[in-house]
């Protein structure tokens, strides 16, 4: 054996050593290259240029279009940032009427609402009854629909979402035949429905549509119930008027319009008020009447109005004295916290003849350029179809958009057995929600950012004559799925969606057995033309039509719609006193970022800490904090709220600013089947609601129910998913609230005690009844 | 000769790590899906940068060009070159070229070609001499102090607006 000197060892080693580092490092390094999926990508991290760059179409530089919000019937008008054909951003069209360059929450999460993983990709069909939902062609699921619909002619219905797709003029307008084809009912439905404001409108002021509150114009503002900063009507409007009327241009230094909210619960809107009046929940509209009494109108006494109401004789003076002061720059506003009896459209009228009896010049209309003839809505329309369906006479029922009976009807209606009685059930959305995930065929439609379409804004601001245009900002065929191709090599679209008018029109030209002649943006611009000046059969090359679609929509001034005071009539007004059983009487009001629950699948809107109690990704009740103190109740304990039909748990939130004999609760929450996001998060109060009807229009009365209230368990220590733990984002030790908010609950608690000395130690036994 | 050895050994240990700084700068660069000859089209040719990255001077990113682009002069020149057959398939097919992306800053880096092509800074400041490279690659180590030498360096020069050197400039 060779002997190896220790210096030659060392010698070869180290050749050996290098020459096997070097070339592996070299080797490695190619394959490196081909391979990297560092922090840049490495050769994962691909450019796709366009293949035909359309002209105008800079790379770097944003493509903005003009467009109208889809997440509420507001009709805000949106600017969309685009870039390489994706929607990058929202932001508030600054030339718009509604919201001058402004947007809420919703208005922002609508990328959300687009980019939606739970979103319906493709049109979705049962093989047979009681099967699995399956991914389906267009063919085979429209002529599916097609058969269901030309069958049951005269035994179909056609339900509309009454918030958007009611008042899209177009929509309406090919429902309405493809309604009058097949002989359907066209019933559309809003939880929260302008019906009975709009008729209390008509009556006083002969005008069928919500009024424009011009609040900028005002020095006294007295809202009864009506949160208009948060969900309903017009937020960002409202917002927009909010913001003038406290320190607008034409205020003098110094001085402030003054707000004052009447109403059992401090909402948003209420804790914006200089004055919060804690009346009784549902005696709104009898403190109105007593204000009206006391400013020369005809309406119940001051005394009996104190005595139901729970506020003192000397509120109730002190703000007719405001009002008379502050003459025709003072506008009452009603809202949402109305709708707590039978007589919505009364408890609305009672809050309007206070504008009609002081002339208020601050009360107009604006002009629907495009009117939408509404179609029959509210609860008792609805109710008349389930009964129809339990009795087996209707065959096929087509939803439109997001309309929702299965979360939003209480469980009285029994809509589950009744819908189960009805063989097809058509559903065009963009989501699967409870209901139309119980559907037969499901015609995967395209979201608002996607489609073309139009709308007549809720409120229309006053003066001008307005309609609002939707367009695609986005092509969902190029969104394609990564690394997937077809047969031909093509890649795979993520998504085969159609729009809502298209979808239609292949169901009308099936039943019609003709080709259709239009494509959506063809049939949005026949509705438009009239209006535009324009011959319905003008030329595609129209100049008038790119202006429109530019601008997002067509306004003009408009002497048309103002509201003469002289003319309008104060209405009568019967006080409906709130049943006094001993319950608690459940407000729900719908929640600022989730409306009437459609937006809850939205990851943004269930991670915003809420305005008032900061909680994220539940549902709470609010009681009032002397009353939990009593009962034993704090932050976090889970109570269970008992009406006649139900019952419904949830985490408490003793909070100072709500009447003592009410509860409230956010709509919203407690879906069972609304994608990831929104599936078991919180609880559903409207299951547990009375069917209690407005009886002038059949709007659903969803405050009108009283429930007692009970303390399950005390809120355990850490986050326990399954056990309703309360979340909130900004704690407030020993409950220190910002000094605003802070001095208008204690001043306001202060009166409410010095008014109601000891009232409610039997009260309170009553209302806490065992109840299991 | 032990430490001169391990030395070595360090120096030419193969990268391990997932970090694309040191072993992405450099020729070869990465294979492309087409052979694309830059030194064809620069040195052979001297069609100006901005012929096809038309958009350096307008936006914040100079574009890669489109396919009609290539396909504007490839439809009649060469056409039965191996290279643009597979140019006319994906034009035929309607498909983008799907190109490796060679220089990139990260998301937190907001860099703006416009800025400096206005300011007169040549494009081979900062991607080499790309007319000799036969597969384009990341000629040098883009971080922040080779950022900021150039900076710094003419600072004084442009001050205040141009070339600054805040953080905001590029990091907002």
């Amino acid at each position: 054996m060779t002997e190896i000197s220790r210096r030659k060892f060392i010698q070869l080693s180290v050749i050996s050593t290098a020459i096997a580092v070097g070339a592996s490092g070299c080797k490695n390094e190619a394959i490196w290259k081909q391979e990297a999926t560092g922090q840049y990508g490495g050769m994962a991290n691909k450019v796709y240029p366009y293949v035909d760059q359309p002209g105008g179409t800079i790379d770097g530089i944003p493509v903005y279009y003009a467009t109208t919000c889809g997440m509420c019937g507001a009709g805000c008008g949106l600017y969309v940032r685009t870039m390489g054909g994706r929607a990058h951003k929202v932001e508030g069209n600054p030339n718009h009427p509604v919201n001058q360059g402004k947007t809420c929450l919703r208005g922002q999460l609508s990328l959300q609402h687009l980019y939606n993983p739970d979103r319906v990709m493709r049109p979705l069909m049962r093989s047979n009854s009681g099967g699995n939902l399956q991914e389906v062609d267009w063919e085979a699921a429209l002529t599916k629909s097609a058969s269901a619909l030309a069958d049951a002619h005269g035994k179909a219905a056609i339900l509309v979402d009454g918030v958007t797709i009611a008042r899209s003029p177009t929509k309406m307008r090919l429902l309405q035949e493809l309604s009058t084809h097949i002989d359907a009912k066209l019933i559309q439905l809003s939880l929260v429905d302008d019906s009975p404001w709009r008729a209390a409108a008509a009556a006083c002021y002969g005008k069928d549509q919500i009024p424009d509150y011009r609040i900028d114009h005002a020095d006294l503002v007295v809202s009864f119930g009506g949160n208009f900063l948060e969900a309903w009507p017009s937020p960002v409007y409202y917002g927009r008027l909010f913001g003038e009327f406290r320190q607008g241009a034409h205020r003098k230094p110094g001085s402030h319009g003054r707000f004052v909210y009447v109403g059992p619960r401090l909402s948003m809107t209420a804790s914006r008020a200089d004055i919060w009046l804690p009346c009784q929940a549902g005696t709104e509209p009898i403190v109105a009447s007593a204000v009206l009494n006391e400013v020369g109108g005809k309406g119940v006494n001051a005394e009996y109005a104190a005595a139901v109401s729970g506020l003192s004789r000397a509120q109730i003076l002190h703000l007719a004295s405001l009002i008379k002061d502050a003459a025709g720059a003072f506008v009452a506003i009603p809202g949402d916290g109305l709708f707590s009896s039978a007589s919505v459209t009364e408890a609305f009228a009672a809050v309007e003849n206070l504008n009609v009896r002081m002339k208020s010049e601050c009360v107009m209309f604006g002009e629907a350029m495009l009117p939408v003839e509404n179609p029959l809505g509210g609860l008792r329309s609805l109710l008349s179809l389930v009964d129809e369906m339990k009795h087996g006479n209707i065959d096929t029922l087509m939803l439109a958009g997001q309309v929702n009976p299965a979360y939003h009807l209480p469980a009285d209606a029994n809509w589950r057995a009744a819908v189960a009685k009805v063989p097809t059930v058509i559903s065009l959305t963009s989501f699967l929600d409870e209901t139309s995930s119980e559907a037969e065929i499901v015609l995967a439609s395209r979201t608002f950012l996607e489609e073309w379409s139009d709308q007549t804004p809720a409120v229309l601001p006053g003066g001008v004559s307005l309609a609002s245009l939707t367009q695609p900002v986005i092509d969902p065929t190029y969104i394609t799925k990564r690394h997937e191709v077809d047969s031909n090599n093509h890649p795979v679209p993520m998504m085969d969606t159609r729009e809502h008018n298209d979808i239609v029109l292949a169901l009308l030209s099936r039943l019609r057995s003709s080709s259709p002649l239009e494509t959506g943006m063809s049939v949005v611009r026949r509705t438009w033309y009239p209006q535009l000046g324009v011959p319905p059969d003008a030329p595609d090359t129209d100049e008038s039509w790119p202006n429109t679609v530019s601008r997002g929509g067509q306004w003009r001034k408009s002497h048309a719609a103002a509201v003469s005071m002289a003319a309008a009539s104060a209405q009568d007004f019967s006080a409906q006193v709130p049943a006094q059983d001993g319950r608690f009487a459940l407000l729900l009001f719908p929640h600022i970022y989730h409306d009437d629950g459609r937006h809850a699948n939205l990851g943004w809107a269930q991670e915003m800490p809420d305005p008032m109690s900061s909680a994220v990704w539940n549902t709470w009740f609010e009681i009032n904090a002397s009353v939990a103190h009593e009962l034993g109740i704090r932050t976090g304990d889970i109570v269970r709220l008992k009406s006649e039909s139900g019952y419904v748990d949830g985490p408490a939130v003793p909070s100072p600013g709500i009447h003592p004999e009410t509860v409230a609760m956010p709509i919203g929450q407690g879906h069972t089947a609304y994608g990831r996001n929104a599936t078991e998060v919180g609880s559903n109060p409207l299951s547990i609601l009375d069917i209690t009807v407005d009886q002038k229009t059949g709007a659903f009365a969803f405050s009108a129910t009283r429930v007692t209230l009970v303390k399950l368990r005390d809120a355990q220590a850490g986050f326990h998913a399954e056990q309703d733990t309360l979340v909130l984002v900004q704690d407030r030790p020993h409950g220190a609230e910002p000094p605003a908010v802070k001095n208008l609950i204690h001043e306001t608690a202060g009166e409410w005690r010095s008014g109601r000395p000891g009232a409610e130690s039997k009260v309170l036994e009553e209302r806490t009844k065992p109840i299991l | 000769m032990t430490f001169v050895g391990l030395l070595a050994a360090a120096f030419f240990w193969p990268q391990m790590t997932h970090d694309r700084k040191t072993d992405w700068v450099g020729a070869p660069g990465p294979t492309q899906p087409l052979a694309f000859y830059h030194h064809v089209h620069v040195d052979e040719l001297h069609i100006p940068c901005a012929y096809c990255h038309w958009t350096a001077s307008t936006s914040r990113v100079a574009n890669y060009p489109s396919v009609d682009v290539c396909w504007g002069c490839h439809k009649d020149i060469s056409v039965m070159h191996p290279q643009i057959k597979i140019l006319r398939a994906y034009y035929l097919a309607n498909k983008p070229i799907p190109w490796v992306r060679i220089n990139e800053q990260p998301g937190y880096v907001h860099f703006v070609h416009s800025a400096h092509v206005a300011a007169g800074v040549a494009c081979a400041t900062c991607h080499g001499d790309v007319g000799s490279m036969y597969t384009v690659y990341q000629p040098v180590e883009m971080n922040m102090g080779w950022c900021l030498a150039c900076h710094r360096k003419l600072e004084k020069k442009f001050h205040p607006h141009q070339a600054a050197v805040d953080c905001y400039t590029c990091h907002y």
